[in-house]
């Protein structure tokens, strides 16, 4: 016998709430701006102009992403997946690629980006390209093999842009500039028009060379929505019970040596620096058990096979090969003043090396310091895809591999070159960092990738109404 | 003579040792890559060479694949004619890392000679796809809410409705998707691709993009998506037209209720114009509504823009409200208890898994009707089926990316 609901909602006027779980819903909600602070400014928008610093291209880099598309994305597992290009296709030798563009992108004055848009683009950005356009596709050739090339279009600096006569830059991204006041402050407005789809929030407001202790408190006062976050604020963000995201260690912290410098002219004495440097005690103490100790250039979780780089100290074996070296006169290793935890790593590795015997004297960078013997890099990983991330890696050594480009390689290909790459001392990878940020409690669906890339189209605010 | 016994007899040796070798374990999932890695290792060796053989596991795998793997490599050491051994003193220690990166599973064999124990070991490795998921099949103890998959597919499913044309001898499927609008027929327990036909929009889809079938019985459907309607025929040939315009979407089909309510173009939920039984009613803008038999009115459950769940009886003032659910429900006739149920999905984000749950709706309170069938990636879509008495819920496999469509049903003995 079917009971009737309705008699007693009309007496009880209310549902009883038996299921009590959190406030929140599964799909996305539309409105509402998302406020975001970085620390460094980015002082351009065109992704043909390089950045002054490694950490402002990243800022540059996240900018880009927002305003401009690329021919292709990698997803969550760095397989590609089309955005501009909606398919592609290349010839037996890898020479020459065919990109089919979708032709339903459009640029903020409503006509439509043109293959033409894209190959210019292209070229701009990579010279050694022979870029076209033809019908609805773009063209890319070469006289060596182009392998790697899909994930190579995925990164910021290949960018499709539209380039007006006055030189002004737009794009088809999910977000539109609305203001502009370079190094300080962007606003962006959602792309009602956008391809994939109008992104959830109406504006984003990024303030940039915001102090991070100034984020900190806005984040707690509810004046911002994403914040980034340094380790040594991360026992803040703890007590004070704040949302933090962490990506997967994406940055390297590096000994890189300087060429030419005779102090550090002898691999031996490079090895024992490097096994001298007891990264178990400085994961545990400085960094707090964030990230995880390099060994190589690349993450397990890029590589999967890091681990084959040994990152344990063996102080026998250093102070062996410092007993092999007729005199050692002392190293400088610079760091950057500016960075509170490569100053601490610094004094600690002085103290490792003393140990072992080597004489070693940590010392800020600033403009007027002499070229130090070796100096503390961070070099963020500018892909997700392994053969990309290597590249880059190798060009930040000065070491291209032309193989990483013109032959299809393995796993085990990889690890030979990065294998070389490390083979001569002149790099000593300490730790892999993650980018961590802090986000306000009603910001869904914001995601990192394991790399650290952003995608706020597809963040939404859970406390605005539509 | 003698020697060509001895022959014979070592032939048929070899041959029942491989036989034994060879049937003492039926194929695993990881034989082939087992098979690969066994191949590079043994490319270092000489023939015959005494193996002392390591595993690490440094992935996600869990203890049972790993113990597979091991089974899988030795035999596959084994069949190169390389010996695995247990003792002290092998030729070669292999030690074999299964590692994993981004892209999937690596395995990584390092080969130390005894002769060189001082020389940096020889490493080769390979790539081991991650297997597919294995489709989840409904517990085996009597649950009162069940779930069957009915297809999957990469390109996100917004509805799928099954097609039951006088005549049909083999069962098929209309399935809407974004780019298109597919017919399927069932061929040996697989879907094969019978007719499409494109979706021409000319709106972008919205972010997180939702569409509705409805299929007659006739074979006349029609399609619902945000600011565009298409209608169209599967038999005898597919047929689509599709023109820009806002309709009421339906939201229950049929009897004893009919509900629909107007779509926001560009948007991801409906306006609030909700017309129950030809009767319009202005409601808040909600992401789903159901609707359940009650007297005098029917009792109409709304989940809100707001993540709140609100109850409505025919006027604009709710009468009840609550906090739980998520942003998916639907109604469903299941013939037990009070013959209604909702079947509503839990909060969360659209990158953790979900599950829906059948509630009752009694004595003012909303009450769990039977356990949550759990999904590992968010339910994207939960529509009533046109029989009332299922309901079909899609969801988006955060471990595969695939969507894949279920139908949900109630029986009465969980």
């Amino acid at each position: 016998m079917k009971r009737s609901l309705f008699p007693f909602l009309a007496a009880g006027n209310a549902l009883l709430m038996v299921v009590t779980m959190s406030h929140a819903a599964t799909r996305p909600r539309y409105g509402g701006t998302l406020r975001i602070e970085l620390s460094l400014g980015a002082t351009s928008l065109d992704p043909a102009q390089p950045a002054a610093s490694e950490a402002e291209a990243e800022t540059q880099r996240r900018l880009e992403k927002m305003l401009y598309d690329r021919l292709i994305r990698l997803d969550a597992q760095a397989r590609p997946v089309p955005e501009l290009a909606v398919s592609w296709a290349h010839d037996s030798d890898n020479k020459r690629w065919e990109f089919t563009l979708r032709q339903d992108a459009k640029l903020p004055d409503g006509t439509f980006l043109s293959p033409q848009d894209a190959a210019s683009s292209l070229a701009a950005a990579n010279p050694g390209w022979h870029v076209t356009a033809s019908g609805n596709k773009v063209i890319i050739e070469s006289n060596s093999p182009l392998f790697g090339l899909v994930a190579e279009l995925a990164r910021a600096r290949n960018s499709i842009v539209h380039r007006a006569a006055d030189g002004a830059i737009s794009g088809t991204g999910p977000f539109r500039l609305s203001e502009w006041q370079p190094g300080r402050r962007a606003v962006l407005a959602a792309n009602d028009d956008y391809w994939g789809g109008r992104p959830y929030v109406d504006t984003v407001e990024i303030t940039m060379g915001r102090a991070p202790r100034e984020q900190l408190i806005d984040l707690e006062l509810s004046k911002a929505d994403v914040i980034e976050l340094g380790i040594g604020q991360l026992h803040t963000a703890a007590q004070d019970n704040l949302r933090t995201i962490a990506s997967s260690p994406a940055e390297l912290l590096a000994i890189l040596f300087t060429p030419g410098k005779p102090a550090a002219s002898d691999p031996r004495l490079r090895q024992a620096l490097a096994l001298s440097i007891d990264r178990a005690a400085i994961h545990a103490i400085l960094l707090q058990k964030l990230g995880e100790p390099a060994g190589g250039l690349l993450p397990e979780w890029l590589s999967g096979y890091a681990f084959l780089f040994p990152a344990t100290r063996d102080l026998a074996h250093a102070k062996q090969l410092r007993s092999e070296l007729a005199s050692s006169a002392a190293l400088s290793l610079g760091y950057d003043a500016a960075d509170p935890l490569a100053r601490a790593v610094g004094e600690r590795i002085a103290l490792d090396a003393r140990d072992a015997g080597l004489s070693l004297r940590a010392e800020p960078l600033n403009a007027s310091s002499r070229s130090p013997d070796a100096r503390l890099v961070r070099w963020r990983l500018p892909s997700d895809d392994l053969r990309a991330a290597l590249a880059a890696m190798a060009e930040s050594l000065h070491e291209p591999v032309a193989q990483l480009r013109a032959q299809s390689a393995s796993p085990g290909e990889f690890y030979e070159i990065e294998r070389s790459l490390l083979a001569d001392g002149g790099v000593i990878p300490l730790f892999y960092l993650p980018e961590i940020c802090a986000i306000s409690s009603n910001l869904r669906e914001w995601s990192v990738s394991p790399a650290g890339g952003w995608r706020p189209e597809a963040a939404w605010l859970e406390s605005e109404k539509p | 003579m003698r020697l060509s016994r001895r022959i014979a007899f070592l032939a048929l040796s070899a041959t029942l040792v491989f036989l034994c070798v060879s049937r003492s374990r039926a194929a695993g999932p990881w034989d082939r890559a087992a098979a690969e890695l066994a191949g590079k290792i043994v490319s270092h060796l000489a023939p015959r060479t005494t193996i002392a053989l390591e595993i690490k596991n440094r992935s996600s795998l869990d203890a049972r694949a790993v113990e597979e793997i091991v089974q899988s490599l030795r035999a596959a050491l084994h069949a190169r004619g390389a010996r695995v051994v247990q003792s002290s003193r092998p030729q070669v220690q292999v030690i074999v890392t299964l590692s994993e990166n981004i892209q999937g599973f690596l395995w990584v064999a390092e080969i130390t000679r005894a002769s060189l124990p001082e020389s940096a070991p020889e490493v080769v490795m390979v790539e081991v796809a991650r297997p597919s998921a294995e489709n989840l099949a409904a517990p085996a103890e009597t649950l009162a809410l069940q779930k069957t998959l009915v297809y999957s597919q990469s390109d996100p499913i917004l509805d799928v409705a099954p097609l039951q044309s006088p005549g049909d001898t083999e069962a098929r499927l209309l399935v809407l998707d974004t780019e298109k609008i597919a017919v399927y027929a069932k061929q040996e327990d697989n879907w094969v691709l019978e007719q499409s036909r494109p979706l021409v929009r000319s709106h972008p889809w919205p972010r997180d993009p939702r569409g509705r079938l409805v299929v007659q019985a006739d074979g006349q459907f029609a399609a619902y998506t945000p600011g565009t309607q298409c209608q169209g025929t599967t038999s005898p040939a597919l047929t689509l037209e599709c023109r820009e315009r806002d309709v009421a979407w339906p939201l229950s089909l049929g009897e004893p209720l009919t509900m629909s309510a107007d779509f926001v173009p560009g948007r991801n939920y409906f306006d609030g114009k909700l017309t129950l039984e030809g009767k319009e009613l202005q409601v808040p803008m909600f992401f789903s509504a159901a609707a359940i038999p009650g007297t005098p009115a029917p009792l109409i459950v709304l989940a809100a823009l707001d993540g709140r769940t609100r109850f409505f009886a025919h006027k604009p003032e709710p009468v009840g409200a609550m906090d739980g659910w998520g942003s998916d429900l639907t109604a469903v006739q299941s013939g037990c208890g009070s013959g209604w149920h909702i079947l509503a999905t839990r909060p969360g984000g659209l990158a953790q898994p979900d599950s829906v749950q059948a509630f009752s709706l009694r004595d003012g309170t909303a009450e769990q009707a039977s356990a949550p069938v759990e999904f590992p990636g968010p339910v994207t879509a939960l529509w009533p089926a046109a029989s009332g008495r299922e309901a079909l819920a899609v969801e988006r496999d955060l471990r595969t990316g695939e969507y894949e469509a279920f139908t949900l049903s109630i029986s009465c003995g969980g």
